[in-house]
């Protein structure tokens, strides 16, 4: 039986599927390379994951949409971390949100971006995004201008894993008119070390 | 400085505080509300706003000569700590204190494994040691032990023990084989426990009793003393272990299921703290609730009846191991088949059942001391990342498993929540833990849950229920129902700390213990 993700990654074309666990090469990298260039992450299966990898990847060191054991994961960045903590930028389920959130704290990096991302029976996305005041009210510009915002996310990830100015929250529904191809509730955020970062 | 403030305490002498701090700890390590990793030290998971238990500041000692000159800071300059380990009880408030202003002394560099003895079978830890740099502590040194770990893996061996929490193989009630403590008290003093106050004993970790009154417990789920070191006993890697899982069909079962297995855990024919787990709980590993209801409320039984034969889920769960020389745990698994098979319907799963199953799978490493995070997948049944845990005691007798099981739902679905809770089976109690989901993104959700938590306090507390461990905001609503007499275990509790802390500085308020003068009210 062919599973919906295979489906999705096949319709994509740019992407490469990685089953089960994230390729150490990808979270640990070349030590020492482009300063504040964001790692990205996204969970296949996502409705607007596809989107944020393809426009992310002008932009990112390294981005990736793969299927997510949080056992593993979590490893990996622990150890990539100790020796060299850097940007990450995830579209992901929120245990792994979780996860890597706490996990940032004990390597010197904070949180600096959460979005929360709601499709309705209706058609409408309901999002909330805490983040760098003007990053997230350029984004409910973009969010309300077009549907795709798993594309505008992707193209923001330098602006959302380096912001430094005073935190704020925006809550609004964007109206698409379309059912989401994948799984439909889920979260984006961003992580950085201090030296970047803003807490919020 | 924006930060909240310690009550009572002025900017002057706050910074005067931290600045002494700095000295002892180095500039890094101490975090004030300028830096973005203060952030970092919020309960941003329970359903109250994270302002009302945010830190000042934070402070990381790496000694516990350290720890001894923060505490000396604090106690002269009246600073409230709130120590944690390595603050990843993320449903009972995480690394937050129980009031904003507090500061928070993270222990979490302090992380060695002191030793492990191989041939009496204990370890000695620091407070930030994980369960995962335990386990790969024991495995890079191919020592013949295990560990014993909480479902969140990325827990810590020491935070855990101290708040009375539970793994899952037969040394799975970790207070219990805590033995020996090293303590630091307020005035900053170093105090050993047990036969750890005996000059030259090598029997700290052996003995818990020493000589005259035993004390570790009054160190544990309190702010007596701030717990440096611990010592534990070990579990030998046995011979044979043989997982299993029943999976029943009807919600009635778990009566049945409770009363046959009781003899067989106070035998100790199954010697790990078995979990009984409803559906849900095991659903959230495959699906979401958004999958199945786009609606408000929980779901109805039809619905969590097509949950189970889909991913063929039992409507509850049993979990449990047999260990030892596979010859015994042969004989026992007999026994235990033929007391399950009594029951109607019941299905009886070994793991080569269940090849690739990731319930199974986790379940069978945690009852073989291997950490992992796959109980977080519970998280996305609503999305949103809010969860508290209800964590109410009752005696393993069916009567009780059934009475607790309605009565929690029947108020979850009041607010709107979907029942998913387990029952962890111990000597002769069972801890029943309901996982209270919510959005915290929707801000109704979140006060629903709220609402919906304090209720379960005062309804449970009526049937004689009480909560073994709670989160930070319900410290002392839970604490007020252990009213007996009185209120004299309380009343107690608080002249203890009067005693051992007159200046009120270590952890106030925790699990409702507040110094002399203070009370909930003026704190807030």
């Amino acid at each position: 039986m062919i599973h919906r993700r295979q489906l999705l990654a096949a319709g994509a074309g740019l992407v490469v599927m990685t089953p089960l666990k994230i390729p150490l090469t990808f979270i640990t990298g070349a030590i020492g390379s482009a300063a504040a260039s964001p790692d990205v992450l996204a969970e296949s299966g996502l409705a607007g994951s596809l989107e944020l990898i393809s426009a992310a990847r002008e932009n990112a060191r390294a981005a990736r949409v793969s299927d997510i054991d949080s056992t593993i994961l979590i490893g990996q960045l622990s150890k990539a971390w100790a020796r060299h903590p850097r940007p990450l930028f995830g579209m992901t389920r929120s245990d792994v949100a979780v996860l890597v959130e706490a996990l940032a704290r004990d390597h010197g990096m904070a949180v600096v971006y959460r979005g929360w991302h709601d499709h309705r029976a209706d058609g409408s996305v309901h999002h909330v995004l805490h983040g760098d005041a003007k990053a997230v009210a350029m984004l409910k510009r973009q969010f309300n201008s077009t549907g795709s915002f798993g594309k505008i996310l992707g193209e923001q990830i330098t602006v959302l894993t380096a912001s430094g100015g005073r935190p704020e929250s925006v809550n609004f529904e964007v109206a698409t008119g379309r059912q989401p191809s994948g799984r439909a509730r889920f979260v984006s955020w961003a992580v950085a070390p201090v030296e970047t970062a803003t807490a919020i | 400085m924006n930060a909240k403030l310690p009550r009572g305490v002025s900017k002057e002498q706050f910074a005067s505080a931290m600045n002494a701090m700095r000295k002892v700890v180095g500039n890094q390590w101490v975090i004030v509300d300028d830096n973005p990793l203060i952030a970092g030290y919020m309960d941003t998971y329970s359903a109250a706003p994270v302002s009302s238990t945010a830190a000042s500041a934070a402070v990381c000692p790496a000694s516990v000569e350290e720890v001894q000159q923060i505490v000396k800071i604090a106690h002269s300059h009246r600073i409230p700590i709130w120590s944690i380990a390595t603050g990843r009880n993320f449903a009972y408030g995480g690394p937050a204190p129980r009031s904003a202003g507090q500061v928070v002394l993270d222990l979490r560099r302090m992380n060695r494994v002191l030793e492990v003895n191989t041939e009496l079978g204990y370890a000695i830890v620091e407070p930030g040691v994980g369960y995962v740099d335990f386990y790969n502590y024991m495995q890079k040194h191919k020592l013949p032990y295990w560990i014993d770990c909480a479902a969140n893996g990325m827990g810590g061996v020491m935070g855990n023990t101290l708040d009375h929490g539970v793994g899952y193989t037969a040394y799975g009630d970790h207070l219990l084989m805590q033995c020996g403590m090293e303590v630091v008290m307020s005035d900053g003093s170093l105090m050993r426990t047990g036969m750890g106050a005996l000059p030259n004993s090598t029997c700290f970790p052996l003995y818990k009793y020493g000589y005259g009154p035993y004390i570790d417990g009054l160190f544990t789920q309190s702010n007596f003393g701030v717990v440096t070191k611990i010592g534990l006993w070990l579990m030998p890697e046995p011979p044979a272990f043989k997982p299993f899982k029943v999976q029943f069909e009807s919600e009635d079962d778990l009566y049945q299921a409770t009363e046959l297995m009781l003899p067989l855990k106070i035998n100790m024919i199954i010697p790990n703290a078995a979990i009984t787990t409803h559906l849900l709980w095991e659903a959230s590993l495959f699906t979401t609730k958004h999958e199945w209801s786009s609606g408000p409320g929980a779901l109805p039984q039809s619905t969590l009846r097509r949950i189970a034969e889909k991913f063929d889920i039992g409507m509850w769960n049993f979990y449990a191991a047999l260990y030892g020389m596979p010859e015994v745990v042969e004989e026992n698994w007999k026994l235990v088949e033929a007391t399950f098979q009594k029951i109607k319907g019941a299905k009886i799963i070994l793991g080569e059942d269940r090849k690739g199953d990731p319930s199974f799978d986790y379940r069978a490493r945690l009852m073989r001391g291997e950490p992992n995070l796959t109980e977080f997948s519970l998280l996305n049944w609503v999305g949103g990342g809010g969860h508290i845990n209800f964590s109410p005691i009752s005696p393993a007798s069916g009567d009780d498993a059934m009475k607790q099981f309605h009565m929690i739902r029947q108020v979850c679905e009041k607010y709107g929540f979907d029942y998913i809770g387990e029952f962890v089976i111990g000597w002769r109690e069972q801890h029943h833990i309901l996982m209270l989901m919510f959005n915290r993104y929707d801000a109704d959700e979140s006060k629903r849950a709220h609402d919906c938590f304090a209720q379960l306090i005062d309804d449970a507390a009526a049937q004689g229920y009480g909560e073994y461990r709670t989160n930070l905001h319900f410290m002392d609503a839970i604490a007020e129902t252990y009213n007996a007499n009185d209120g004299a275990l309380l009343k107690m509790h608080r002249r203890v700390k009067r005693a051992l802390d007159p200046a009120g500085i270590l952890a106030p308020g925790k699990n409702g213990i507040w110094p002399i003068g203070e009370t909930p009210e003026t704190e807030s």
